[in-house]
């Protein structure tokens, strides 16, 4: 069930109630008022307010408070504990990312969302290359390999490190990209669950994506986490919901949700798989913007890996992304190449 | 019959500038928040029509960005802070002493002091807009888009500054009213026999106390941030570090400390308004209230439970299932008694005579609203929905129905109550004609919200699809706003060509206010009012006993039973045949004008202003703020010095305050204010320190010695201020004036001690900004240290009074004073432990 299924279900349900609710107890009212106005032929024998009087209540209609207090307060109850069941399946979802979900961080920052997947088993394939074409495959690898075996070390550390010391200009972690990143739009796969880690840069913003009826709360210092799958292939808007300064109207950003394989494709055209970049890289076999094989893909594609995305075991093409801009160089290509936004094996 | 002689003798004519500005009397200062508030309802209304216009298509460029955010922040912060509760005190002001039986508030002098600083503080935020901008973050200010480098203006900080003298203005009245229905109310009405107007605005002020002492200790530490950590930390570290600043989680320590004030704030505006509704439900429909009693105690529940479901406006937050979950129960909850209360007010019209006047079109308007705007709340409160709704027209649509039902009512008070407060009829058509307009502008403008509900909140631009929506609810903006013309126009026009108003226009009508003049005259009547025969009459004031004069003085009303005695006094006629010889030797005279209170306004809003830019704004700044500081300690010394009498009546219902007396029961209501500043100070304390990492946390003082030797200092400071009340309960003058004398001596000790510390910490480069932890230390002892300080001028004062013989025979001053030193001493021993030895 999506999110956009968890909305629709409620809301459907409390604005059938409410405007029923709201139009019998509004059209209740104006018949009493005009039922029983002053123009009318009848007298009551009723207490009447007297100038001067000390204030007391009225001598009849206390049951019928009751009983409309009761039903009103059971409705408004059962209403909200009935979406209660929704709330935790929302809030349990987003406790554990799935096998074959996708993990981003989502960034708020300067008037613009930044996206960064989150995945520990693959790294930028055009970081790696840079690291490659600073210091060589060997010094690459063992770099890799420190930070791999090393809970403490991260990749971005040790491989500005080797950076550093290689090149004239200063190299520091931050100069270094982890994980595949991009600003103002994001990719996702359709059908498979999304989690976000919302946070800012600045100031609090709301990330919300409107359509997929998901949004999260931007707080600097502070991390949240939800989640979304997209039924549907499709460009989807994602704006701002929290004022944040003069750019907050035209804070937004595109979501494309892609079918599946070709999402695999795509990022694993984007990314190499540190494992595997270790082994070539020691073996001096690493080829710097070439294409993972079709085997490799088979090799280290499936369900397998957390975070990992898995690729279509598809035999034949496999993908060039295009991305970085780096020229196919020692990889063979074999079938058709095709941009990620085309179709996947 | 008017009332010549003496008792207008005092004030000038109400046609005279000077009678406005040194009234201290309740109905003129009610006056003056009415038209003071409606002043900013234009104001405010305006800055909604210019970004309704923004607003017609997407795309336009009619304000800029940064205009464009000033005007939505600053139409917020005026319309909830500056229009809507002043209008709701203004009447409260005129009716409730009316109501209880009280000639004046419990501090008249107080009273219009609320008032000039009311207005002063809302030119402060109207002038911002010239000061580089006012202050653009939206009303509810999140952290760190309220920082000032996000927001840099000096008129930002001028509108915060604003704020915070609204907020003093607000605790003043608070304590005020609170004393007032606490001790003012006539022989014979308890509580529970209180008018529902008067019990509303009990309850406001109940919850005023609490909430907004949470939003001035918010607001000390914002200015703190802007005013000294940014104004001075920048010229002298690198990067200093703020409150509200993302050390320590600093933006949800903002929204944790200013929802704790908005969601009560929110009950706070409505509650006067849900008053105006049950008092004209009452007298239109001709039927007392079905459930009384239960419309009470709803209302309790609610106030008492506002302040505990201020976290479902921060679902999305980062806040775990568990609260959540709890303040979604809270919510729901908080809900149902509002449920009783509207069910309330509908069968109070069965079986009744009602009348479609227009106070009643007025409030039966707002009650349709308030179930329409209850019911989407509802919404909100389920939190799956509320993820989703977040950040969108939906809120906006919804609270405005809520909000603005409120005005509908308040509106449908001005109309009640107009024949009252100037003795004239209102044109009953022009009045139906401006419902028919108010009523079609509100829903246009806020029903089509509801339909364009995804478009974010404070954009100025928004999507295609929602643009019909967008341009219905300018037209109805305009319409709306007109509306309003043709109520001013009604009542300026009846004010000077309106009918004579009769003292009781209105047929089922039941309160005080009514059996006496349209309008009352300067002390409302002669003698006192008793309930005590279980119905109104006015007793005059000593007189022999046994001779029975005519019945109670009810207009038209019920039969004449046995004039009450009750052991001395007699129950007079109708009040208009009072005649002035009785106003009596025995009538104990008050006063009512003093200038005092307008001179301290003016003075604290200069130096507010002078705050606001004192350390990034050039010379002119601090020279204001020098100038403010001085205008402030005269003016406050000739308000001290002034003789003015307030004089409670001898027979009153105190409960359950009988013991206390009046002063004595202001002190502890501010003290009980004070207690939650501090409280939210050292929550932010509590909040930053466990955000942080309790263990990973620096004490910063390096020894605990100057800390503990303040500690004894305060201890036997608050031993000698005993000792000084005691002396000047035996008229002891010279021990008198030698135990106030060493009291000072100690406090200059107190705060030697405390300075040279700084000292010491400053020269080792310890500032306030240089971490998180100095900015909690130095902060909130500073607060304290403020505190000893403001206590220090008092007991200069006093030494000085005393060495001229003053308290002797009243020692009243010497014993409230005490009571506050030992509430600073107090707060002391808290404060030790904490940044010394944790």
């Amino acid at each position: 069930m999506s999110r956009i299924d968890v909305f629709e279900q409620i809301y459907l349900v409390f604005l059938v109630l409410g405007t029923l609710v709201g139009a019998v107890v509004i059209a209740y009212t104006l018949y009493k008022v005009y039922k029983y106005r002053a123009g009318a032929d009848h007298d009551y024998d009723v207490g009447r307010p007297q100038l001067g009087e000390l204030p007391t209540g009225a001598d009849k209609g206390g049951r019928k408070l009751f009983l409309s207090f009761t039903i009103s307060a059971l409705i408004v109850v059962s209403l909200i504990a009935w979406t209660y069941g929704l709330l935790l399946y929302v809030e349990t979802g987003s406790a554990e990312v799935p096998e074959d979900g996708v993990e981003i961080e989502v960034t708020g920052d300067n008037f613009a969302w930044e996206f960064e997947y989150q995945d520990d088993q693959r790294l930028p394939q055009d970081q790696v290359d840079e690291a490659v074409e600073v210091m060589g495959q060997q010094a690459t690898a063992d770099a890799l390999r420190a930070a791999r075996d090393n809970g403490s070390l991260s990749y971005s550390a040790a491989l500005a490190d080797g950076m550093d010391a290689e090149s004239e200009d200063d190299v520091a972690p931050s100069d270094i990209d982890e994980n595949v990143g991009s600003i103002g739009s994001v990719n996702v796969p359709v059908g498979r669950e999304v989690h976000i880690d919302t946070t800012s840069g600045d100031v609090w913003h709301t990330f919300g994506i409107p359509e997929l009826r998901v949004k999260s709360d931007a707080i600097p210092g502070e991390v949240s986490e939800t989640w979304f799958v997209a039924e549907e292939a499709g460009d989807y808007d994602a704006n701002c919901y929290e004022l944040c300064g003069s750019g907050h109207s035209g804070m937004s950003a595109t979501v494309t949700a892609m079918p599946s394989a070709q999402f695999d494709s795509w990022y694993a055209g984007e990314t190499v798989v540190v494992d595997e970049a270790i082994e070539e890289l020691s073996a001096g076999e690493y080829s710097v913007g070439g294409e993972e094989t079709s085997a490799a893909i088979e090799r280290n594609g499936g369900n397998g890996d957390e975070g990992e995305p898995g690729a279509s075991g598809g035999t034949g093409a496999s993908e060039s992304a295009g991305a970085g801009g780096s020229s196919p160089a020692a990889g063979v290509v074999t079938g058709a190449p095709a941009t990620s936004g085309g179709v996947g094996a | 019959m008017t009332e010549a002689g003496h008792d207008e003798g005092h004030l000038p004519s109400p046609w005279s500038i000077r009678r406005w500005l040194v009234t201290t009397n309740h109905k003129d200062v009610g006056i003056l928040y009415i038209v003071t508030s409606l002043f900013f309802l234009v104001l405010g209304g305006v800055l909604a029509l210019l970004f309704r216009l923004q607003l017609w298509n997407s795309g336009a460029s009619f304000l800029t960005p940064i205009d464009y955010n000033q005007a939505v922040t600053i139409h917020g912060l005026l319309m909830v802070f500056w229009f809507l509760s002043p209008f709701a005190f203004g009447f409260a002001n005129y009716v409730v002493p009316l109501q209880i039986g009280a000639k004046d508030l419990a501090f008249p002098r107080l009273n219009a002091l609320s008032y000039w600083l009311y207005l002063g503080s809302g030119l402060m935020v109207a002038v911002s807009f010239f000061q580089g901008g006012a202050f653009a973050g939206g009303w509810t200010m999140y952290a760190p888009l309220n920082m000032p480098i996000n927001t840099p203006t000096i008129g930002g900080t001028a509108t915060i500054l604003g704020l915070m003298l609204f907020v003093i203005s607000v605790t003043i009245g608070t304590i005020n009213f609170l004393t007032t229905i606490h001790r003012g109310r006539a022989e014979g009405m308890g509580l529970w026999n209180l008018p529902m107007f008067t019990w509303s605005i009990l309850l406001t002020v109940w919850m005023m106390l609490f909430a907004f002492a949470a939003l001035l200790a918010a607001l000390i530490l914002l200015s703190y941030d802007r005013v000294i950590a940014h104004g001075v930390g920048t010229s002298i570290s690198a990067d200093p570090v703020m409150y509200f600043g993302p050390d320590a989680s600093g933006s949800l320590l903002w929204t944790h400390l200013f929802w704790f004030f908005g969601h009560p704030e929110v009950y706070i505006v409505f509650f006067p308004a849900l008053g105006v509704m049950f008092e004209v439900f009452q007298t239109f429909t001709g039927r007392r209230i079905v459930g009384r009693k239960w419309v009470i105690l709803a209302m309790v529940l609610v106030a008492v439970q506002s302040f505990l479901v201020w976290m479902h406006h921060m679902f999305l937050s980062a806040i775990n299932l568990e609260i959540k979950t709890l303040m979604m129960a809270t919510t729901i909850g908080i809900s149902l008694p509002f449920d009783l209360m509207v069910f309330s007010m509908i069968y109070t019209t069965v079986k009744g005579k009602v009348r479609f006047a227009t106070p009643f079109l007025f409030v039966l308007g707002a009650l349709l609203l308030f179930i329409l705007g209850g019911i989407t709340g509802v919404f909100l409160g389920a939190v799956v929905l509320d993820y989703e709704f977040r950040g969108t027209y939906w809120v906006v649509a919804h609270f405005h129905y809520v909000m603005v039902s409120g005005v509908t009512a308040l509106v449908g008070g001005i109309y009640y109550w107009f024949p009252k407060m100037t003795g004239k009829l209102y044109s009953e058509y022009l009045g139906k004609l401006h419902f028919a307009a108010y009523f079609i502008g509100f829903n246009l403008l806020y029903l089509p919200m509801f339909f364009a509900w995804e478009t974010p909140r404070r954009v100025f631009e928004y999507g295609g699809t929602h643009t019909l929506s967008h341009q219905l609810a300018t037209v109805g903006a305009f319409v709306f706003a007109f509306s309003f013309l043709i109520m001013f126009y009604n009542l300026a026009k009846s004010l000077v060509y309106g009918a004579e108003a009769p003292d009781n226009p209105w047929e089922f009508s039941q309160t005080a206010e009514w059996a006496i003049e349209s309008p009352p005259p300067l002390e409302n009547w002669k003698g006192r009012v008793s309930y005590a025969s279980g119905a109104l009459e006015f007793v005059r004031p000593g007189g022999p006993s046994g001779a029975s004069d005519g019945a109670p003085a009810v207009d038209g009303g019920t039969a004449g039973g046995e004039p009450a005695t009750d052991g001395g006094t007699l129950a007079t006629a109708e009040p208009t045949a009072l005649a002035h010889a009785d106003a009596g030797e025995e009538e104990v005279h008050a006063d009512h004008a003093s200038i005092w209170p307008a001179a301290i306004g003016l003075s604290a809003t200069v130096l507010f202003i002078g705050l606001a830019g004192a350390t990034t704004g050039g010379v002119f700044y601090p020279a204001l703020t020098g100038l403010g500081v001085l205008l402030l300690a005269g003016s406050s010394i000739g308000f001290g010095l002034e003789q003015f009498d307030a004089p409670e009546a001898d027979v009153a219902e105190r409960w359950p305050f009988e013991g206390v007396g009046k002063n004595k029961l202001g002190v502890w209501f501010f003290l009980a204010s004070d207690v939650v500043v501090f409280g939210g100070v050292i929550g932010a304390y509590l909040f930053s320190r466990v955000a942080y990492g309790w263990s990973d946390w620096h004490t910063v003082p390096p020894s605990v010695w100057p800390g503990f030797i303040n500690t004894m200092v305060l201890l036997t400071s608050s031993f000698t201020v005993v000792l000084a009340m005691v002396y000047a309960d035996r008229g002891d003058k010279r021990k008198l004036v030698s135990s106030l004398g060493v009291t000072l001596l100690l406090g200059f000790t107190f705060l030697g001690i405390k300075g040279y510390e700084w000292y010491l910490e400053f020269s080792d480069g310890i500032y306030p900004w240089s971490a998180i932890w100095d900015t909690s230390y130095f902060v909130t002892t500073g607060l304290h240290g403020l505190h000893v300080i403001l206590g220090m001028c008092v007991a200069g004062f006093m030494l000085f009074r005393a060495i001229g013989g003053a308290y002797l025979e009243d020692d009243e001053p010497v014993e409230l004073f005490g009571l506050y030193w030992h509430f600073v001493d107090i707060v002391w021993v808290f404060l030790f432990p904490m940044f010394y030895l944790m």
